[in-house]
């Protein structure tokens, strides 16, 4: 019986690695099995000059433009305004997500045994907010924003709530699961000495669950800077469309600076959300 | 009870209540949020835009007249659409760019798969110390350097994650011209760090057991990784490998707007031609893929029976 | 209702209940009758019932036949609202505790009054205590021999601290009765004596009645004046620890003869 279980154990392993592999094989046939062609010729150089300016980022423009704001001036603003970006949508997907969430999770639900005229409401709308969370983050932010744009030109709103809509799917999904996994003890004690569902709920998953979704919640965060910064490349001044005029003259020590500014602001974000699940932890 | 008692009651949970240290830092940090938040409401719009609110409107409506399929439009017959469809996703390449980015996805994920396992045991915290798994590796002639090797792969997992993929991607198109493994190659730079990332704590949370006796019995740190951590930890990494596959497969889609085939690529190219029905069949059939890589993900998950 | 005959009528009352889990019976004709302030310890074999038995004293299960009177009322088809006021009388300590241990010791306690609460008393008593609410948590605390962790993160204390938290919860409750699953079955022998003590003080105390599942057999008959054992769904004895013959307490624990080849 063991031994039998354990070598299925090690059969899906294989078949596991075994179709990986398959698929990977496949995947560079297609692609053209030459990814050395990229360093020929003149890419090499370009390369070099690339790496090497990572050594120094630049301080001012490197080539001087008369009149222009001073460059490091040019660089607080992009940041503030990446920045700003990824809040405003975060603060709109953070709400529609939560309740997103709670609609597709079955985890406050009373009984519905015993509330059956309850269950014929609540069932619909937990399959409704399933499939709207399923189909808004399968459509990329980058494409939401191109459909915006086109539909009725770029503005503030249309940028941000082209961000928020998978955004908001994704946390709700993982909200979801986070309330379906965490354990239900104390939920369960709770409803034992009469509590009702949706204040067993409250008072003894919610507190669970917190530190896991504060934590997945400041991820997010990280991932709509990053996501801020390359919607430059639609035509909002962020960090992408600093970095895509500068490539555009090959200055390559410019784009060093905006990629360390990047880099920075996913420290300070990672090293804030440690601190702060260390200390509702221990 | 007397008031005398309870006086004494209530100064001792004064006491107490001094004990226990304030957490300030959650106070701050809430502070921060809801400043941070109404800053970024009330500082101005992030983009000003030209168009007029009429002009918006009638944009719109043209979007929307012309999202239906052009030959349904004309006919008013639905059943126009499958010759449509067909000839979009044969001729129009769009099977074509699917593959493309499926494959753009696979080549990614497998390669940043694959390095991030090689760094992995030298930012894992267990491992690259003086002393792995708690056991003492005997006198090293020079114990820092687990100290520098942990914070160099910690860093490279970072600053790599910190890099989003469409700028990655843009950056090494331009400076390797239009090829796929240039996509390849940033989204697989990102992805190098959240595994990286990922990994690591998967193997500081592996069972210190076997990997102990391991080295308990003279193997060395990499024996240890090898013949112990990663048997233990296989299905975790691999759900982890097919998470991030997953999301490899939704910024494929989007990579090709950099100018190789894929559907990204098509979807610009829809849009500048202005045929919007194009643009829509592209972007559902795009949902598509990704739903069904969700699905694949999701069903692998469940075979090897362990939650993410 | 006329408060005397409520008060008159037995805690917990079993008139030929059974119940079952799928096809399985777990509970088969059980007549049985717990009278108020009574201590009653549960014994048996693993999977005897005792859990069930318990489950169904506060009306988190239902009987299949026969009736359950709790605190003199029946507890089948109620209204949700009347099955949780019942429920909200009888205080249980599960196994596992069901505390939440990121939250602090007096934000557990103070979830115990959560069944007599509507909503915005509860968020009230979780974040913005009265002084009141806190002082008698804190004689609770005093009580149950833990009244310096007051302020402390549950997750902090250790496993027989946080027994003492349950209870304490349990009391701040101010129930009719106390159910309790084998509250001492992680802890070592001298913490499991001196928490079936305290359980047993309390009640005495207060008139509660006490209804213990234990698989510490020794406990039960140094600290229970009714045993109660269950086995294969059965009462197989109701007596005092000192009526009870060996021969009878063997019988209850005995393995059946598909145990021993399931562990050979
Ligand atoms: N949720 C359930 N679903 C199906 N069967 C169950 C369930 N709970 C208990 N049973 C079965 O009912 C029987 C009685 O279980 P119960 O939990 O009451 O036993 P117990 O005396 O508490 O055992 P233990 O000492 O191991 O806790 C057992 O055979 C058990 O397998
Ligand atoms: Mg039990």
């Amino acid at each position: 019986m063991l031994a039998g279980t354990y070598r299925h154990y090690l059969g899906s392993r294989r078949a596991t690695l075994l179709a990986i592999t398959l698929c990977v094989l496949v995947s560079f046939w297609l692609l053209g099995l030459n990814p050395l062609r990229l360093f020929s010729g003149n890419n090499l150089t370009l390369t070099r000059d690339f790496l090497l300016s990572a050594f120094q980022p630049a301080l001012d423009y490197q080539k001087p433009i008369e009149g222009a704001e001073p460059f490091l001036l040019t660089v607080i603003s992009t940041t503030l305004l990446t920045l700003r970006f990824a809040l405003l949508a975060m603060s709109v997907a953070i709400p529609c997500g939560a309740l997103l969430a709670l609609l597709a999770s079955t985890a406050w639900w009373p009984d519905i045994r015993r509330h059956k005229m309850l269950g014929w409401v609540l069932r619909p709308l937990c399959l409704s907010s399933r499939i709207i969370m399923a189909f808004s983050r399968s459509i990329h932010e980058l494409i939401w924003g191109l459909l915006f744009i086109t539909a009725m030109g770029l503005s503030t709103d249309a940028a941000i709530i082209a961000v928020a809509i998978p955004y908001s799917g994704i946390l709700a999904k993982i909200y979801s699961e986070m309330f379906e996994e965490h354990s239900r003890e104390a939920q369960r004690a709770l409803q034992a000495i009469g509590a009702g569902s949706i204040v067993a709920f409250l008072a003894g998953l919610l507190p669970r669950a917190l530190p896991d979704l504060i934590t997945y919640t400041f991820y997010r965060l990280e991932c709509a800077v990053r996501t801020a910064a390359v919607f430059g490349f639609v035509g909002i001044e962020t960090i992408g469309y600093r970095i895509k005029l500068a490539s555009d003259e090959f200055h390559y020590r410019e784009i060093w600076t905006y990629l360390y500014v990047l880099f920075a602001m996913i420290m300070v974000i990672e090293w804030w959300s440690r601190a702060l699940r260390k200390r509702m932890e221990t | 009870m007397s008031a005398r008692a309870e006086e004494t009651r209530l100064a001792r949970i004064a006491y107490l209540r001094r004990q226990q240290p304030r957490p300030w830092f959650l106070y701050l940090s809430l502070l921060a949020i809801i400043l941070a938040g109404g800053w970024a409401w009330t500082a101005g719009d992030l983009y000003t835009s030209v168009l007029t609110a009429s002009q918006r409107s009638a944009n719109l409506e043209r979007f929307i007249g012309k999202l239906t399929p052009a030959p349904v439009q004309a006919s008013g017959d639905w059943s126009d659409f499958r010759p449509w469809a067909m000839e979009l996703l044969v001729e129009g390449e769009a099977l074509k760019a699917v593959g493309m980015t499926l494959a753009l996805a696979t080549a990614a994920a497998a390669l940043s798969g694959l390095f991030a396992l090689l760094f992995i045991p030298g930012a894992a915290r267990n491992l690259s110390t003086p002393r792995p798994l708690g056991i003492t590796g005997g006198r090293d002639t020079f114990p820092l350097i687990w100290d520098i090797i942990n914070k160099v792969s910690r860093l490279a997992f970072v600053f790599t994650r910190s890099l989003p993929e469409y700028i990655l991607g843009f950056l090494l198109i331009s400076i390797l011209g239009p090829d796929p493994w240039a996509l390849v190659l940033a989204l697989a730079i990102h992805n190098f760090g959240i595994l990286g990332r990922l990994g690591s704590e998967v193997v500081e949370n592996a069972p210190p057991r076997p990997a102990r006796t391991v080295i308990a019995h003279g193997g060395g740190r990499l024996g240890a990784y090898l013949a112990a951590i990663l048997p233990e930890s296989f299905n975790r990494m691999v759900v982890y490998f097919f998470y991030r596959w997953e999301t490899c497969v939704r910024e494929a889609t989007v990579l090709g707007m950099l100018g190789v085939i894929s559907l990204g690529f098509l979807i610009t190219n829809a849009k500048a031609a202005r045929s919007f029905d194009q643009m829509l069949f592209f972007v559902l059939l795009g949902a598509l893929i990704v739903l069904a890589g969700d699905l694949l993900s999701l069903l692998v998950r469940r075979w090897l029976r362990v939650e993410r | 209702m006329p408060k005397t005959s409520h008060s008159l009528a037995p805690t917990f009352h079993f008139r030929k209940v059974e119940c079952r889990y799928g096809k399985l019976k777990a509970l088969t004709s059980v007549s049985l009758s717990v009278e108020r302030g009574e201590k009653v310890a549960i014994v048996g074999p693993s999977g005897g019932g005792k859990t069930t038995l318990l489950r169904l004293c506060n009306a988190t299960l239902q009987a299949h036949s026969g009736t359950v009177e709790i605190l003199g009322k029946c507890s089948e088809n109620l209204h949700p609202r009347q099955l949780r006021l019942i429920r909200s009388q009888i205080a249980t300590i599960p196994q596992d505790l069901g505390l939440v241990p990121n939250l602090r010791v007096w934000q557990n306690i103070v979830s115990g009054k959560i069944g007599k609460l509507n909503l915005l008393g509860n968020l009230r008593n979780l974040l913005a205590p009265s002084k009141n609410t806190i002082s008698k948590i804190h004689s609770l605390l005093e009580r149950v021999g833990i009244e310096d962790k007051l302020f402390a993160r549950t997750a902090e204390l250790s496993g027989g601290q946080q027994q003492r938290v349950a209870v304490a919860r349990a009391l701040f409750q101010e129930p009719e009765a106390i159910l309790a699953d084998e509250p001492v079955s992680s802890v070592d022998p001298a913490r499991a004596a001196s928490l079936v003590e305290l359980l047993n003080d309390i009640a005495n105390e207060r008139g509660l009645t006490l209804l213990m599942s234990l698989h510490n057999l020794e406990l039960a008959r140094n600290h229970f004046p009714r045993l109660i054992g269950l086995r294969g769904g059965q009462v197989h004895l109701d007596q005092c620890p000192q009526q009870i013959d060996p021969g009878s307490l063997e019988a209850l624990y005995r393995l059946d003869a598909d145990e021993i080849l399931e562990d050979g």
